[in-house]
């Protein structure tokens, strides 16, 4: 079997480089039969590798153990749903599981845009089989996930497995890093669309109405990703936060914040014909991020706690990169011409401006979060003394930046595009405006102090306000219009336009995250070593540790904190914290209990044992408005599916549209 | 035997549990010096088992801080034994003054290049438009459609 799978792995490299070689021959000497042969190379590299990623996946499922892979990531009593997740828990599984995800995206967007994008197809295939090569020849010659254990004559295999990381036996980390992959990888299709129509100078802006729902499709799974990731680490690794600025946390957040950057300036290009080279850059910049960040969690650039073993690859990660930011880069500047912006800007008070800015905040974001990623490898290098940075650093840069974002998030939906009148400011402004300064005076006057939580939570009721006032505007006119009422205004409001309206659902859901960040000001903890029968109060809640528990299972051994929560002498719950021992790979975790409200968290971790072994340290953390950052985890993925689904106006309005302009298709409205 | 396994793996110790300065307190000043376990956490956050760098230093800070010194102070004491990697954040002075500025100023010249991005836009398309000798007013009178159909599709 583990021949089989190095021989689809082989194949799958060689379909896919001649893919590369075919697509560009073909396009080069005008040879549609070459064109197509490379299309059906595609065809055939998903398949090899979709018949690779099924002999590993079968290995780890009938627990064989003669694969190297397997003993050292599975175990025999681990469950289902982690023997599916060792798949991708360690370096060689995991490269396979990319290099599987982008045969998939490069087999789907290549047939089903090769009709649409007849002239530029073979391009796409190009990018999008070269970076799918990268991967596959990595596993095919640095990360074999197929290698077999062989000791010596007699030795083949193990009876069983050291099993997977203990901290990756979760439900989370089952879908967590299939969704970060989605993400990563995905953006490798509106980058293959750039440059193709880069390549071929294609006219107007068809590249991005091809590629929009693919961006807004893995910006939604980078975005799942990255929460999933937060969620995790919440409940998982029991130091009471969320967010960390780990580099690998970091890495998944770089083209997040560049991706988000794009899919707010891609409208300046749909609507006016602007920033097109820019647009270019910024997709550019995300898919290099994404590969970046593959080289941080695997080559050894930066140390970090999610970081896959230190290995040699970072090198091939170097070249890769090198090599593809030249090529990105002379495309782009032998294509000045083609890039030009086509209209004007009259004004630093417009809608045009504030794209402008918001993407200037989110680069300098994400600027800053590279920075510090990276300042300890610059300082070891410029001043030989490795200067390590952390939360406080990251948290002193990035909040005010943040708190800007959150108001340009405001600001934005109220200018008009090209220039806004002093007037129209005034009237959109007001009631925004106001309801922040009463929100501000009324947290000031009831004690909070906290200059940051201050503004953000104003921010917070002056962006809710704009959103509202959209909707209620909008909603109005239809209500007057079609003698409806308001809620089913609303939602055929939001049918006419998805995109802006499902829009105004993820700002509203950056809204609620930025509550939830905001709480973290107010987060208390408290540690102490208990005896049956103790109880300890923090803030208003009290703790009686009524009974420790132990039991055992072939996977793991765990102890049992049975802690009962109440509030003003009045029982709430009992939480139970537990700390488990893996026998497979002798490692100890902690799994922590929440009482979770809209208010506050109330998070219990059972920290281990006293020196000297007799008494549970039980970790107590109160954590407000934590909650908020999940309902909008909810909400933006809410928002951005429906700012996926069709305008309903589109449809009805495309004939009328198309008979102005004389029977000519239109290939898709502004909106 | 689960007795045992419990006892000698699960043995974190709990430094800040018997101390007269609250954890809280110890806490927020551990979390301001990096863990050199390996485990990539703050002194403050790791929970490795019996660590061997984060024990001793918590009892160094609470020494210090029990001491009536300066959280700055304990801290400064700290990263001097222990070395500079167990820095958080860079320093005030050198290359860590470099880190501090460098996220700033490029925000700031982000900031700045907008207006001038913007002037440079208006500039190049009215020269575009009188190249091709089209009279503004009929420039004018496509770009109010244009705005137009715009708003309607806003």
């Amino acid at each position: 079997m583990e021949n089989l799978g190095y021989l689809a792995v082989l194949l799958a490299f060689l379909l896919s480089a001649y893919a590369v070689a075919a697509a560009l021959a073909g396009k080069l000497r005008r040879n549609p039969f070459l064109e197509v042969s490379a299309q059906r190379a595609v065809l055939g590299a998903w398949l090899m590798t979709t018949a690779a990623s099924a002999i590993l996946l079968h290995a780890i499922l009938t627990d064989n153990f003669s694969f190297n892979y397997v003993a050292s990531r599975s175990n025999a009593d681990l469950g289902l749903l982690y023997k599916v997740a060792a798949w991708w828990g360690g370096q060689e599984g995991s490269l396979l599981f990319w290099s599987w995800i982008a045969a998939s995206y490069t087999f789907v967007s290549v047939y089903t845009g090769r009709k649409l994008h007849r002239n530029m197809i073979s391009y796409v295939v190009v990018t999008m089989a070269a970076t799918q090569a990268f991967f596959l020849g990595l596993v095919a010659f640095e990360a074999n996930p197929f290698q077999v254990i062989m000791s010596g004559p007699q030795i083949t295999s193990v009876p069983d497995g050291s099993g997977l990381n203990p901290l990756l036996q979760h439900p989370m980390m089952a879908i967590h890093p299939p969704m970060l992959y989605l993400g990563y990888v995905g953006f490798t299709v509106p980058f293959a669309f750039a440059l193709a129509s880069l390549i071929t100078r294609q006219p107007g802006e068809r590249w991005i109405h091809t590629t929009r729902i693919w961006t807004m499709v893995t910006w939604l799974f980078q975005s799942i990703g990255i929460l999933l990731g937060a969620r995790w680490a919440y409940v998982v690794l029991g130091w009471g936060g969320y967010w960390g600025w780990d580099p690998v946390e970091n890495a998944s957040l770089l083209p997040w914040l560049t991706g988000t950057a794009f899919l707010h300036s891609v409208m300046m290009q749909e609507k006016k014909g602007m920033m097109k080279a820019w647009n270019i850059i910024l997709i550019s910049a995300t898919f290099f991020l994404c590969i970046f960040g593959t080289m941080m969690t695997r080559g050894g650039l930066v140390s970090s706690v999610h970081a896959f073993a230190q290995s040699e690859i970072g090198t091939y990660f170097v070249w890769f990169l090198v090599g593809g930011i030249g090529i990105t880069a002379y495309l782009i500047a032998s294509r000045r011409d083609y890039l030009r912006s086509e209209a004007e800007l009259d004004s630093v008070v417009s809608r045009e401006s504030s794209f402008l800015f918001n993407n200037v905040i989110l680069l300098a974001s994400c600027f800053a979060v590279l920075w510090g990623t990276l300042f300890p490898v610059l300082s070891e290098y410029f001043i030989g003394d490795k200067i390590t940075v952390g939360a406080p650093f990251f948290n002193k840069v990035n909040v005010p930046i943040g708190l800007f974002l959150l108001f340009l998030t405001g600001v934005g939906p109220l200018f008009a595009w090209r220039r806004t009148s002093l007037e129209s400011l005034r009237r959109n402004f007001q009631w925004p405006a106001l309801a922040a300064a009463v929100c501000a005076i009324a947290l000031f006057a009831a004690g909070m102090r906290h200059l940051y939580a201050l503004v953000c939570f104003s921010l917070c009721a002056f962006v809710t306000l704009t959103v509202l006032m959209e909707f209620y505007r909008g909603g109005r006119v239809i209500q007057r219009k079609q003698s409806l009422a308001l809620p089913a205004a609303l939602v055929e409001l939001t049918r006419r336009n998805t995109r802006r309206y499902g829009g105004y659902l993820v700002h509203m859901a950056i809204v609620l995250m930025f509550v939830g960040f905001a709480g973290a000001a107010f987060n208390r903890v408290h540690q102490e070593e208990m005896t049956v029968g103790d109880s300890i109060e923090v803030g208003a809640y009290s703790f009686k540790l009524q009974n420790i528990s132990e039991s055992d299972s072939p996977n793991f051994f765990r102890a049992v904190a049975a802690i009962d929560v109440s509030k003003g002498g009045e029982f709430l719950q009992t939480l139970m914290p537990e700390r488990r021992f893996y026998h497979a790979s002798s490692q100890p975790t902690s799994r922590v209990d929440v009482r979770s409200r809209l208010r506050e968290d109330v998070y219990v971790v059972y920290a281990g044992q006293s020196n000297d072994g007799a008494n549970p340290v039980i970790q107590v953390y109160l954590n407000p408005l934590v909650n908020w950052i999940w309902l909008g985890a909810l909400l933006l993925v809410f928002g951005t599916l429906v700012a996926l689904v069709p305008n309903k106006a589109r449809r009805s309005a495309t004939p009328v549209r198309a008979a102005e302009l004389g029977g000519q298709p239109v290939g898709a409205s502004g909106d | 035997m689960a007795h045992l396994a419990i006892s000698l793996l699960l043995a974190l110790a709990a430094a800040g549990a018997q101390a007269k300065v609250p954890y809280e307190k110890l806490r927020q000043v551990g979390d301001l010096v990096t863990c050199q376990c390996s485990c990539a956490y703050t002194v403050g956050s790791c929970n490795m088992l019996n660590c061997h760098f984060r024990d001793p230093v918590l009892q160094d800070i609470q020494a210090g801080l029990e001491a009536g010194q300066s959280d700055e102070d304990v801290l400064e004491a700290v990263y001097a034994k222990y070395g500079s990697e167990t820095r958080v954040q860079p320093g005030n002075d050198g290359f860590g003054l470099i880190g501090w500025i460098a996220p700033f100023a490029t925000l700031l010249a982000g900031l700045a290049l907008v207006p001038w991005v913007i002037r440079r836009w208006r500039r190049s398309n009215r020269t575009r438009s009188r190249a091709a000798g089209v009279p503004e007013e009929v420039v004018e009178r496509f770009r109010s459609r244009i705005e137009d159909d715009l708003e309607e599709l806003e």
